[in-house]
This record gives C-alpha cells, sequence and structure tokens, in this order.
C-alpha cells in the first residue's frame, strides 16, 4: 500500500497503480477519455491533468501531469482542485465540444456519455467557438459496429483495442491534426469476434452497435448482472431489457474471467430470447396434435406414462445449458422421482479448437455448465445417446436455440414410446413430442452456472418467465414430487445452499457466498505468486457502464 | 484493382532495407518501403497498402494510417510531375503568393489537383527549409529559388 | 571591439566544390578528430562535452553533456541525428548535409564511440533529396573507406550508419515523434515522462537524438579541445534559476525574410538581433523593421523595442522568446503583422499531429480566429478570444502547456506574442473589417505593455571580441 495526499487529504491506495485508479479506489473520479486500464495510456485526451508534488519534492511541479500515466507513489500529493486543474480539465472540454455535434437528442450514448457527465460536473456552462465546425461522415465500420465520425473526440481506444486485444488492428487513425479520423482501410471492415467491444469502450457516442442503434434510450433500460450462456468461459455481463425483451448485453468487468470484454457470439446471440415463437404454454399431444394444457395434467399424465412404462425404462436428459440449481433438480427428480440411472448430458457445439486473440479467449465449448453438470452428476452422467440406449420413456431438457441434434440421437427420441420435452423454442423435437412444457431462457432464470475454470458465477433473473412458463428447477420439483418424491424448493438459493451443504465439490459455495465476482470451487492455494497485477475493480465500479 | 509487386530489383532493396532495423521491428520500414513504392507506382494504391502490409507484418489500416499522416504519400494518383510550392512565413514574405497564382492560372488548377493532360499535380508545400533562396519551388526532386513569374515560365516550360 | 563578424567552424569551407566527398573533406582536415577519439574512454569524452558547454542546436537548448548524463544503460543503445529540419526559417542543416555530409559523420561517431552505440539512423526530412543522395554517397564512401562499419577508422568499435527518410511531417522533427516514425508509425509524440528517449527510445531502447548541426560541433571540439571551444561565444554570470548561462560556441543563423542577403551566417554568439540583421545586409530597401521572429516561426516575435537583445540562449529566454533552430525572419514596415501570423497559425494547424486535443482543436481553432481577423470579419473582443484559445493549449506568462509535447507551445507563443505586442494592428483590422498596414510607429504595443525586454541584461562573464 501506498500514503497519498489528494486534495489535502490522506489515503492508503494499493501500490503501483495509475493515479486514476487510486482515485477510484478511495471514490474520487479523475475524468478521462483515452485511458483505460487495459489498454495502452497515451496520456492524448488531456482530460485526467492533475498537479502533482512528487514524493519529497518541495512543491508542486510546474506542469499539469497526466493522472492516468502517473504511478502512485508513497508520499506523492495530488491535487484535483487547484485552480489551475480545474481550468485546465475544463478547457479541454471546451476543445473537445469545439466540434462535437449537438446530436444528443437522437444519440445512442446520450445518458451515459462521458463527454455529458464531465461537461456537467467539470466543464464551462457556455459555448466559445464561433468557427466552422467539421463535419466529418457517418459510415459503416463493419457488420456490427458504425461510427459517427462528427461525435469522435479522437481518444484511440478503439484503435488500441484492435491492436492490443483483438489483435487485427483493423481500425486505425487516419489524416492528421483536426482532420483526423478514426476508419478501415477499403474492404478490410472491422469484421471479428470481438468488434462489438468498441462500441462499450467509445467514451461518446462515435462508435455505436448497429443492433442496439435507436433502440431504446438507455435510462429506460433495465440492467441487471449475469453470466454469458455462449461457451464455458463465462463471462460476466449485464442483461439489459426494456419491456419484457432484451435489448442489449454487455460485459461486466472480471478481473479473473473477461476483464472488460465479450465475444460478439455472446453479445449478440440473445436474439432467440426475444422470440415471439418462444414456447409459453406447456401442451399435450392428443388426437396426434400438440395443444395446449394445464401444468397439472401435464405432470400427472407424465408420471402416469413413466410408472407405467418404467423408471428404469426411463431416460432424464439434462442440458448443459442448465444452471447449477436446475441440474441439482433434474439430479434428485432422476433418482429420487424417476428412479433411473439413465441420466445423459444434452449439449450444444463444441469446436474443435479454442479462438485465441492477443488478449482474449473464446472457449470451444459452447455449453456455459458443463462443468457444473460434471461436478453435481459425477459418474452417473452418461452422453444423451447412452442414456437413451434401450430407454422406452424420456425427460428431455433442451433450451439450447439451434443445437446439433444428430440424426441418430433424432430417431432414437422419436421411436421412444413417451417423450417429454422441456424447452424454450419449437423445435423438430418439441414437434415430436409427447408433451411440451416451456421453459427458461438464461436471462429468466435465477442460479449459477459453473465456467470452465470452476468459477461458480450468478445469473439475475432479468426477465419474468413468458406465458406459463415455469423455471426447470421447479418444474423437475414437481415432477418428481408426482412420481412420489419429496422435493420442496422456495426458490433457487435454497437449492443452491442444498447444493453446498450435500455435493463435495460445491462446498462452501452456497448462496450467501457467491457474490457478483462468483465463487471458485478450485481456490488458489495461498502461493506468493498471487496479485501480481493490480486489477480494476474499483475502476470498473466507477467507471465501466 | 490493379495489382502491385515489387520489381525485382526494388524487393532486392527492400530486403537490404529490412536489415537497418532490428528483426523484430520490420515495420519500422514503413516509410522507407512505402516511398520504394510510390517510386513504383506512382501512388499508394489500394494494392500498394494490401502488398506493403503483408511484406511488414502489419494491417492494411496500420499501412493507411501512416499514408494519410504524411503528405508526402499520395493515396491517389498524381501527374507526371510534382511541384511543391513553399507557401510558409519567409517565402509568403518574399512573394509566393505571385508565384502561387500565377501557377495556378498558368497551369489552371488550384493546389491538390493535376492539370488536365495529368502531366502536373500542383501540390501546396510547408517550408522547405531554403529560405534564403525564397520564394522557392520543388519540382519532383529538385529545388528551385529565387523565383520570379518569368523564371517559373521557364520551368515550367521544361516540363511541357 | 570589433563589430560582429562570421567566424565559420561548421561552415568552413562549405562553399568549396566536391566538399560533399570523402577526399575533398579530408584534404580540409575532415576526420582528423578520429585520431584522437579513441584514446579518450566514454567519461572524458562526457567530460569534455559537458564542459564544452555545447547546447542542443535543434531548439530546446539543452546541455549536450547533461544529455549525454541521462543515458541509459539498456543494449543496445541507438544513436539519431534529427536531420529532419522543418521549423519555418530554418535551413542551416539543409547545407551541412548537401555539401559537407562527412562531418554529420564524424560527429555521428564521436557520439556513438561516447555512448557506446553500434546503431545509428539519420532521420532526413523527406523533401531533402539532394541531401539524402549526397548523404547516402558519402556513407558509402566511409564504410569503403573504414570509417563506417566493423571496425571504425581501424579500432575495435562497430558502428553501421543508415538514413532513414520522413515524408513531410513536421511534427517527426519533435526527438519522440521522430522516433514513433522511425518505428513505421505516424510522428505522434510520446509522453514524457516515461518516454524520454535516453532512457525509453526507439524500439524502446536508450537513444540519444541530436540535432545535425550538435553533432556538426562535435568533431571541432574533440580536435580543438574544450578550452578552445568554450572561448568561442558568450557566457553570463548570475543567470536566474533555470537559465543557463553558457552560449558557447559558434550558432548557424539563418536569416531570412526582409533582409538584403539572406542567408546563413555562422557568428560566435552574443550578437545582437540588430547587430545580425546589419550582417545581412540589413533590411531591404533600407526599411524600418516591424517585426523579427529570433528562433524559428515557434519563437515569440521581437518588436523593433526588443532589437538589442543579444541573440543567444540565455537572453533570448530572459525575453522571454527563445533561439529555437536559430531561424531568424525579419519583417519591414510593408509587412502586416495579422497576415503574418495567420500564415503561422495556417502552418501549425497543418503540422498538428492531431493526438492530443488542447492542440488538434486548438490550432486551427486560433488560424480560424486569425483568418477571420485578417479577412475583417473580426469582431470586438477577438484579440482576448485569440489569446485566451491559444493560452489554453499552452500558457506564455506561465511557461506551461496542457499537450504531449511543445509543438502546443510553437503554436501558442507566436499567435498570443505577435497578438499582444501587435494589438494595435489587430484592433485596427477589426474595427475597419479589412486588412490595414499601420506604420511600424503605431503597428506597435507601447514598450511598457506586454514586453519582458527591455530588461537589464545578465552581467557577462566573456563575450566575443571579434577581433579576427
Amino acid at each position: 500500500m501506498a500514503k497519498i495526499i489528494m486534495d489535502g487529504q490522506e489515503y492508503e491506495v494499493s501500490d503501483g497503480i495509475s493515479v486514476v485508479q487510486a482515485a477510484a479506489e478511495v471514490g474520487v473520479t479523475i475524468p478521462h477519455y483515452c485511458y483505460h486500464p487495459s489498454l495502452g495510456a497515451p496520456a492524448n485526451c488531456r482530460m485526467c491533468l492533475i498537479e502533482l508534488t512528487p514524493p519529497g519534492a518541495p512543491g508542486p511541479i510546474r506542469q499539469l501531469t497526466t493522472a492516468c500515466t502517473t504511478r502512485v507513489g508513497d508520499g506523492m500529493e495530488i491535487s484535483n482542485e487547484a485552480p489551475r486543474v480545474k481550468q485546465a480539465r475544463a478547457t479541454t472540454l471546451q476543445f473537445l465540444l469545439a466540434h462535437h455535434p449537438l446530436d444528443c437528442p437522437t444519440c445512442d450514448e446520450a445518458g451515459e456519455c462521458f463527454l455529458q457527465d464531465y461537461v456537467y460536473e467539470f466543464g464551462h456552462d457556455r459555448s466559445v467557438y464561433q468557427e466552422i465546425k467539421n463535419v466529418p461522415p457517418r459510415k459503416s465500420l463493419g457488420p456490427t459496429v458504425d461510427l459517427f465520425s462528427t461525435r469522435c473526440i479522437v481518444c484511440t481506444r478503439c484503435v488500441r483495442f484492435t491492436e492490443e486485444i483483438s489483435g487485427g488492428a483493423e481500425i486505425g487513425l487516419m489524416h492528421r491534426g483536426v482532420h483526423d479520423e478514426i476508419d478501415v482501410a477499403p474492404e478490410k471492415p472491422l469484421d471479428n469476434k470481438l468488434s462489438g467491444n468498441v462500441v462499450d469502450i467509445c467514451p461518446v457516442g462515435a462508435l455505436v452497435s448497429k443492433d442496439f442503434l435507436y433502440r431504446s434510450r438507455p435510462w429506460f433500460l433495465d440492467k441487471k448482472p449475469s453470466v454469458c450462456n455462449r461457451c464455458s468461459k463465462g463471462c460476466n455481463i449485464h442483461v439489459e431489457s426494456r419491456e419484457g425483451e432484451v435489448a442489449r448485453l454487455r460485459p461486466r468487468y472480471h478481473a479473473d474471467v473477461n476483464d472488460f470484454w465479450m465475444c460478439d457470439d455472446g453479445r449478440f446471440g440473445y436474439e432467440y430470447v426475444n422470440s415471439p415463437d418462444r414456447l409459453r404454454l406447456p401442451a399435450l399431444r392428443k388426437n396426434g396434435e400438440l395443444v395446449p394444457a394445464g401444468w397439472r395434467e401435464l405432470i400427472d399424465a407424465a408420471a402416469e406414462k413413466i410408472q407405467a412404462l418404467g423408471g428404469d425404462n426411463t431416460a432424464v436428459i439434462a442440458s448443459a445449458w442448465m444452471t447449477n440449481e436446475e441440474l441439482y433438480a433434474v439430479k434428485r427428480l432422476a433418482e429420487e422421482g424417476v428412479g433411473t440411472e439413465r441420466i445423459g448430458l444434452f449439449e450444444g457445439t463444441v469446436e474443435e479448437e479454442d479462438e485465441v486473440f492477443p488478449k482474449f479467449v473464446i472457449e470451444r465449448d459452447k455449453n456455459p455448465n458443463r462443468a457444473g453438470a460434471e461436478l453435481i452428476f459425477e459418474d452417473g452422467l452418461k452422453t444423451a445417446a447412452e442414456a437413451l440406449d434401450g430407454a422406452k420413456a424420456a425427460v428431455f431438457f433442451g433450451g439450447i436455440p439451434d443445437a446439433p441434434l444428430d440424426d441418430a440421437l433424432m430417431d432414437r427420441l422419436t421411436a421412444l414410446e413417451y417423450l417429454l420435452v422441456v424447452d424454450i423454442l419449437p423445435s423438430a423435437l418439441t414437434e415430436a413430442a409427447d408433451a411440451a412444457a416451456p421453459g427458461t431462457a438464461f436471462t429468466e432464470k435465477e442460479g449459477c452456472f459453473t465456467n470452465s475454470a470452476k468459477r461458480v458465477q450468478r445469473l439475475s433473473k432479468a426477465l419474468p418467465n413468458l406465458g406459463n412458463a415455469l423455471a426447470e428447477w421447479q418444474f423437475a420439483a414437481h415432477l418428481a414430487n408426482a412420481l412420489g418424491a419429496n422435493i420442496e424448493y422456495e426458490s433457487a438459493a435454497q437449492i443452491t445452499d442444498d447444493l453446498a451443504s450435500t455435493a463435495a465439490a460445491f462446498n462452501g459455495a452456497a448462496d450467501e457466498a457467491i457474490d457478483w465476482r462468483g465463487f471458485c470451487l478450485e481456490e488458489k492455494t495461498d502461493g506468493e505468486a498471487e496479485e501480481t497485477a493490480p486489477d480494476n475493480w474499483a475502476y470498473a465500479s466507477r467507471f465501466w457502464r | 484493382m490493379e495489382p502491385f509487386e515489387f520489381t525485382p530489383e526494388r524487393l532486392a532493396q527492400f530486403h537490404e532495407l529490412l536489415t537497418h532495423y532490428p528483426e523484430e521491428h520490420a515495420r519500422a520500414a514503413m516509410l522507407p518501403t512505402l516511398h520504394l513504392a510510390q517510386e513504383q507506382n506512382g501512388y499508394i494504391s489500394q494494392a500498394v497498402q494490401t502488398y506493403v502490409a503483408g511484406l511488414l507484418g502489419v494491417s492494411e489500416a496500420q499501412v493507411l494510417d501512416v499514408v494519410t499522416f504524411y503528405p508526402m504519400f499520395f493515396d491517389a494518383p498524381v501527374g507526371k510531375h510534382i511541384v511543391r510550392v513553399c507557401k510558409t512565413l519567409p517565402c509568403d514574405l518574399c512573394g509566393c503568393g505571385e508565384i502561387i497564382e500565377h501557377l495556378k492560372e498558368r497551369l489552371e488548377v488550384d493546389f491538390d489537383e493535376t492539370t488536365e493532360d495529368g502531366n502536373i499535380t500542383l501540390l501546396s508545400s510547408e517550408c522547405l527549409a531554403a529560405c534564403d533562396q525564397a520564394p522557392v519551388i520543388m519540382i519532383n526532386d529538385d529545388l528551385h529559388g529565387r523565383l520570379t513569374p518569368e523564371r517559373v515560365d521557364e520551368l515550367m516550360d521544361a516540363l511541357e | 571591439m570589433g563589430k560582429p563578424k562570421e567566424r565559420r567552424i561548421l561552415y568552413e569551407n562549405i562553399d568549396t566544390p566536391d566538399m560533399h566527398t570523402l577526399d575533398v573533406y579530408r584534404q580540409h582536415g575532415g576526420y582528423a578528430s578520429l585520431e584522437k577519439l579513441f584514446d579518450m574512454d566514454a567519461e572524458q569524452l562526457l567530460n569534455e562535452v559537458r564542459d564544452s558547454g555545447l547546447r542542443g542546436r535543434g531548439g530546446a537548448g539543452v546541455s549536450a553533456g547533461f544529455k549525454w548524463n541521462l543515458m541509459g544503460k539498456g543494449e543496445p543503445k541507438y544513436l539519431i541525428a534529427n536531420a529532419d529540419e522543418s521549423e519555418p526559417g530554418t535551413f542551416s542543416n539543409r547545407y551541412i548535409l548537401q555539401h559537407k555530409p562527412h562531418m554529420l559523420i564524424e560527429g555521428m561517431i564521436i557520439a556513438a564511440w561516447s555512448l557506446g552505440i553500434h546503431k545509428a539512423y539519420v532521420y532526413i526530412r523527406g523533401e531533402f533529396t539532394l541531401g539524402k543522395k549526397r548523404l547516402d554517397a558519402a556513407i558509402q564512401e566511409a564504410y569503403a573507406a573504414g570509417i563506417l562499419g566493423e571496425s571504425v577508422a581501424g579500432h575495435d568499435f562497430a558502428l553501421d550508419i543508415y538514413t532513414h527518410a520522413g515524408a513531410g511531417a513536421y511534427i517527426c522533427g519533435e526527438e519522440t515523434g521522430l522516433i514513433e516514425s522511425l518505428e513505421g508509425k505516424r510522428g505522434q509524440p510520446r509522453v514524457k515522462p516515461p518516454f524520454f528517449p535516453a532512457a525509453i527510445g526507439v524500439f524502446m531502447q536508450p537513444t540519444m537524438v541530436h540535432n545535425v548541426e550538435t553533432l556538426s560541433n562535435l568533431p571541432y571540439i574533440i580536435s580543438n579541445g574544450t578550452e578552445w571551444y568554450q572561448s568561442l561565444g558568450a557566457v553570463y554570470k548570475d543567470t536566474p534559476r533555470g537559465v543557463d548561462p553558457m552560449n558557447t560556441g559558434t550558432k548557424l543563423y539563418c536569416v531570412s525574410g526582409h533582409v538584403e542577403k539572406p542567408g546563413v551566417y555562422e557568428v560566435e554568439m552574443g550578437l545582437t538581433v540588430r547587430e545580425l540583421v546589419e550582417l545581412a545586409g540589413g533590411v531591404r530597401g533600407g526599411n524600418e523593421v516591424k517585426a523579427v521572429i529570433p528562433g524559428g516561426s515557434s519563437a515569440p516575435v521581437l518588436t523593433p523595442y526588443e532589437l538589442d537583445v543579444p541573440v543567444d540562449f540565455t537572453c533570448l529566454q530572459m525575453a522571454k522568446t527563445m533561439l529555437g533552430s536559430g531561424g531568424i525572419i525579419v519583417m519591414d514596415e510593408t509587412t502586416c503583422t495579422v497576415r503574418a501570423l495567420e500564415n503561422l497559425m495556417d502552418f501549425y494547424a497543418h503540422e498538428s499531429c492531431g493526438q492530443c486535443t488542447p492542440c488538434r482543436v486548438g490550432t486551427p481553432w486560433t488560424r480560424d480566429i486569425v483568418a477571420r481577423i485578417e479577412a475583417g470579419k473580426g469582431r470586438p473582443g477577438d484579440v482576448d478570444h485569440l489569446i485566451e484559445v491559444a493560452n489554453n493549449v499552452a500558457n506564455i506568462d506561465t511557461f506551461t502547456w496542457n499537450t504531449i509535447c511543445v509543438f502546443g507551445i510553437a503554436v501558442s507563443w507566436p499567435a498570443v506574442s505577435f497578438a499582444r505586442k501587435f494589438r494595435p494592428e489587430f484592433e485596427a483590422h477589426i474595427e475597419q473589417g479589412k486588412c490595414v498596414i499601420l506604420p511600424v510607429s503605431e503597428a506597435v504595443a507601447p514598450p511598457e505593455e506586454n514586453y519582458a525586454w527591455p530588461q537589464e541584461l545578465p552581467e557577462l562573464e566573456r563575450k566575443p571580441t571579434w577581433d579576427y
């Protein structure tokens, strides 16, 4: 720790971090645009100027210093309040606004714009620029991102992102001086799987997501912390929704998982959640047709069928897209209700290889909770095909949009005497089922995924269940109880606790112990290699939206 | 898109250039490589950008970034001859205004334009560091000082 | 005491035919310093250069010895000769490169040996085609003669020198902008700290960057000794804190604009602006001086009231301007100072690299205001507005800048100094709504306002006698 004095007050802050980060640690905002803790610091925006007295110096140095490139040192003195600091920040904003359009009313960023916020807090209340504004054109940078050049403040965060994090260096700074413009080379669009991140790091409304453009004013969005479900990495995200629909997904900082980033597969892979085709009502096959039914009717019918065909002839297929809690409820359904050892795992795609970028990896396993399933079912887990081999009935939990259902598996499932499918979208499988029950998408779930690094991470229920849909754990419990079990869960949190107290692998991972940074099942040993790089939690909580 | 690659001689020159810089910093050869390419192609076309990016292991955007920063690189075709007129203060004090007017009138072009026959591109230039000979112009690689409209005419005649 | 006259050292024999060739250079004593050089070790050489008082000729005037002392220990180290001469009004390096390139090579060998450097670059402005051709040929000759390469002049010391042509960006004259450009990127200056080239320079290695003229002084310092060098120029006593009193050696003054005989004048430092203008044949047609820019276009302008300021590092700094690159631009009574400033601001607006906010926006903003005034579209209050905008980029009064590099100063200082010192002419433009050239006596603001000079000169320890 280092002792610093900021604006007359003494603080203890982490050693070796930038003054911007240190100030964030103690709750002080040092405004900045170009600086981002996970990118190189060019100090070009000149917004974070501070008055600095280096340790042991008799007084402040003559030049104002950029807080982003200054590392804290014991005994350092910093002023954010000196009149010349305030003046410098105000004039920097004046410069930034000189060519900036006044299109806040139609700008996507309005409401979460750092230019608005800092002008409000640190800027002048009038404009003195009387010359002609530059009006560079709007352009498309690639399939996912548009650039409103007029709004750009040339902080070059996006340029550095494509150079340092995604590595393709598709975005460059073109021309010179006041004609500086962000652009891509002809026929070389920004088309990589991390492209969406440049929109997040843009501190103004210059880079916009084509997907989100004009979709909603940000202040109408309901924002819930969650975890991405598109691979086993488990990127921390925010689900931002409006009127029961997901409006966008954005990464949430996690030092050990995804830093500030997420991939476009995850970011834009939510459309199925909003699909108008989603299953909303339980349905039973009557006279060859699936017709809406009540839950009681469906569950009683299922229990009857399963009992008739024999529990041990019934396969229970869980999905690698289910939460730990759902999986545990399904496990109890199989063991205590159905009474079968035919427990299989249905899973989404697994690619040949991870997609590796200079500072980000998209994992090959496109199932968010395989690790959870393996830890919960332990050795009892079979593949779906193995579990179905010789079975007469099955309770099948799907929930994986466009899941690869190969013909062999499909043939097995359709050959069953009884098939109950819990899913979220209609598919060939639901069409073939004797009963189809609406389940929940990840944005509607409570509970946790366990990522490939065995970190248990919490999802928020960002949206209500659709129609009459039941959470999968509720459905599993009801069905189990109809089969004679006695499973009493009031909430997903109770299952979390139950899992923590009964499964050795989840020892300690009780509901209370899992915060928004997750709970690591494999605690790192108390080695000395810990804490090499300073983390950015304080920074993220202050500056990451 | 007209394809581009270095002639064998220039490719050899390029490989010699690479030896000037540490191996892991091939990008350092960017400016000299672009000079070479422009010498051959006249301007840095899209094909040249792609070619140079490949040679140096950088992205096209990183090449274009450099090309657009430095005024001596052209990202569009230019005339056979480049005429750069210095218009910075010492030349301005010594009457470059008259020279500029004369050139624009004679060539019937404005700055950054090429004569209709594609012979001459007229550019304005910042200080050419020959203020003792003001007003000066540079025609291709050669500097000409102490200009008068008459002298300009002689020089232009020689280009036509 | 005689009248100031030229004392050619760097420029000695520069007009001699074929001086750019090795043979002719050698016939005139070229490479003589190498005979002494290799008998001296790094520490001796550092002391020699420090004691000589040699200051960087590129603009900032930093003591070369001081800079050498800061050189980092990492390997490899690099040497860069800054031949990106592009400060308006400066043209002395051009002639060194064209006519005496071996002098630069000799200077680079001295610096490289002293600092343990084996790889050096000459970053030469793209427009210097003849200079580059001559320098490349000189380097080839030097390799062939065993002066460069594996074993420099037969000693156990290897040195390679490469030329690297720029492509028309003024900002690449800034040493870290130059380094970025040398690395194949846009010439955007780096943030200092941490990127002081002596510590972290090109390819992130310790790098010594010197102007061509600075390096060209080294052969003479080594050949003739520190004492000899110290005897040239002016040295002051008891200068205020932060003002270096050393102005040893000669300076290549580039005189341009409205003088009878524009050109490079190599004179011992210590003469005044007025004397230098005289040396260049006086103002053209016997006209009155209206304004003089003393150190390249970035230096604050001087008025006729300030012509007795010695043109050296120390006094110009005390007069709140600078010797900079030694480009003296003389403007006579026919000059419109608003138009002159517009021209300069146009230059800076074109050359701003655009990296940092105050400069990217402030530079064209300043230009636009001046252009408006010149076009007769000025508004009351515009002069103060202009000064405020320029001061927000870099403040001349507090000697601070909000930009990454000192380009901010280069924009702000001329703008503020012109607007303040020639305020009556600026106001006349605004009042009359057109370009008005006032007589010198009316165009200049009264000396008691806004001037740092005339003031007491620092006491001289020694000044040249010019009695040769």
